[in-house]
């Protein structure tokens, strides 16, 4: 394990003693400085606009965390006590049959996008084949019970969206993994990705999952501020009158709306709430928006890049992204009958 | 970003949830019913966090007594293994880790306000009562309400019922009700807003106010009125808001849960 040993190498090297400034002195120049300020920083915000994106961000964030949370602890407990093995064993062999298992298999799999990168990876070191792997990673995040509770929480008086959602993913999910089955080649995704980890026995399963929790939380949560951030600021700056006009242009409506996935980058859990607070829309463009973002978006782009390499993002990003803007329309056009 | 950085955001993250949802502030953000969970997500993280640096505090303490143990042997094998694993997840450096601040310092320093009158008028025309149009075309006949001199009513059921009620079961009717004030040029509101899941999906519902000397009012001062709704007045017209006369006005405090849901 040379890795292992160059990590414990670079944490012996760095100087208990010297003063060196870390993210930890920068916290808390960051904490000191926003105590001192905060006069200054409720004068400045004391501005309606301003105000109101601040309730908005405030709520967004406040409303998700619970779900966040629930996704984190259910992913470190697979992590820690679900051997990726046993899940190679209940998979077919051949490809083409273990795509759509895979995709079912993420039904019981619940998680958010963030959280279902390591799992796919996880499997792929485990030796499933990256298409299988593939299409666990975009059915996990979608089609998920606390996805399709929160779906059905957020869209009380539409039910049929929670089954349109669900088809659209899984869709997308077996679709865009045979895809890859027949047309991807192993050397796109990065050798350091399919490196096998030592696999965690007994006792420390705990604090794999206590670690992979923290680890999954604290990141992902970072990933769900940002978007709770971009609809505060889209909400205040754009005005409704504007995004109204949407409802008349279905075909922009649903551009509009699979790029919003895409940028607004928001956690698959907390996605449906946003979706239904753009009550001016029909239904099918707000469809395209909750099947694409769970699929592609800009955070998952740098999650996978990351994780897989560059070569691999690169193709998999626009493929998953047009599969699940056709995958939603067919579901759409099959559940909700139609635009809606 | 350090673990030990981590932790004190998830600290602070947790005990900003906890902070919200034990003083009740978090009604201005998301549903009442949403509390229990706020309350153990935001224990779970202390829990989290707590962990780590328990972890941490013993495996410095490991560190240093295989330090000492081994001294000037290869320190590589000294290495406790949890070490290895922890450090190795730093990969990606979750430099998103630090936008948890952002909602931390917006709850302990700003805490911002329910939503209010700018609210309102930022969604335009819009409205729950206008909302309502494509999935209620027509008239319906609305359940009886019940008797009494003074009637308290939810502004979205008045304002519902005045457009859309075939039997006019609002009229001759002395209602009370209890919002914030609105001011749009010349005409004052009583306005509130309802809420689905959280602030982000805020839909106003109002009532214009009149026959009362309103000039005093100013935004988002919430208020009591008693009055009758003028009726035919929720018509496509007025874009389905109703108007209220007011025989008596109260300004009232912010109740303790601002949204209709």
């Amino acid at each position: 394990m040379t890795s292992t040993a160059e990590q414990a190498a670079t944490v012996h090297e760095r100087p208990p003693s010297r003063w060196r400034i870390t993210s930890l002195e920068v916290l808390c120049a960051l904490l000191v400085l926003a105590l001192v300020g905060q006069q200054w920083l409720v004068g400045v915000l004391d501005v309606p606009a301003l105000q109101t994106g601040a309730t908005i961000f405030v709520a967004v964030t406040v409303q998700a965390m619970p779900f966040l949370v629930l996704g984190t602890l259910i992913s470190g407990m697979i992590a820690a006590f679900v051997p990726a093995s046993l899940l190679r064993r209940v998979l077919p062999r051949r490809a083409a049959l273990a795509v759509p298992v895979a995709g079912l298999a993420g039904v019981a799999l619940p998680g958010c996008e963030c959280a279902s990168v390591p799992v796919a990876r996880r499997l792929m070191q485990q030796e499933v084949a990256p298409a299988v792997a593939l299409a666990f990673l975009l059915a996990a995040p979608a089609v998920n019970p606390v996805v399709l509770v929160a779906t059905a929480v957020a869209f009380p008086g539409a039910p049929e969206m929670v089954l349109a959602r669900f088809l659209g993913s899984l869709l997308t999910a077996v679709v865009t993994g045979w895809l890859w089955a027949r047309f991807g080649r192993a050397e796109w995704i990065a050798e350091r990705a399919l490196r096998k980890l030592p696999q965690a026995t007994g006792g420390s399963r705990w604090a794999v999952f206590a670690e992979t929790t923290r680890h999954d939380l604290v990141e992902s949560g970072g990933f769900l501020v940002i978007g709770g951030l971009t609809t505060a600021v889209l909400q205040v700056l754009v005005p409704r009158q504007w995004l109204e006009t949407l409802s008349g242009q279905l075909v922009l409506g649903i551009v509009v709306m699979a790029l919003l996935a895409v940028i607004l980058a928001i956690c698959s859990e907390a996605d449906a709430f946003v979706a239904a607070s753009l009550s001016w829309l029909p239904l099918l463009p707000r469809l395209v928006f909750l099947v694409v973002g769970p699929a592609v978006d800009v955070k998952l782009i740098a999650l996978q890049a990351g994780t897989f390499g560059r070569a691999f993002a690169a193709r998999f990003a626009p493929l998953a992204f047009v599969v699940a803007i056709v995958c939603a329309l067919l579901s759409g056009l099959l559940v909700l009958g139609g635009a809606r | 970003m350090r673990r030990e950085t981590q932790n004190i955001l998830l600290v602070l993250l947790g005990g900003a949830l906890l902070k919200i949802s034990l003083n009740g502030t978090f009604v201005r953000y998301v549903r009442p019913d949403l509390k229990p969970l706020l309350i153990v997500s935001g224990a779970v993280m202390l829990a989290l966090a707590a962990v780590s640096i328990v972890q941490d505090i013993r495996r410095a303490r490991q560190l240093a007594a295989a330090e000492a143990e081994s001294a000037g042997h290869e320190h590589g094998a000294a290495e406790p293994v949890g070490a290895c694993e922890a450090h190795g997840h730093q990969h990606g450096g979750a430099r998103s880790a630090w936008m948890l601040l952002l909602p931390v310092l917006a709850i302990f320093l700003i805490a911002p306000p329910a939503l209010g009158a700018d609210s309102v008028n930022r969604s335009g025309d819009l409205t729950v009562a206008s909302q309502q149009r494509q999935d209620q075309v027509v008239k319906t006949s609305f359940p009886p309400l019940p008797a009494g001199d003074v009637l308290p009513m939810r502004l979205a059921d008045v304002a519902t019922r005045a457009a859309w009620d075939a039997t006019n079961s609002l009229d001759g009717r002395t209602l009370q009700l209890t919002g914030f004030v609105v001011r749009e040029g010349s005409e004052v509101y009583v306005a509130r807003l309802v809420i689905n899941c959280c602030a982000a999906d805020a839909m106003p519902v109002k009532a214009k106010l009149l026959g009362a000397d309103l000039g005093a009012l100013a935004n988002d001062q919430w208020i009591t009125v008693t009055g009758q709704v003028k009726p035919g007045s929720a018509d496509q017209a007025s874009n389905y808001v109703p108007a209220f006369t007011v025989t008596g006005l109260k300004r009232v405090d912010t109740p303790s849960d601002p949204y209709e849901t």
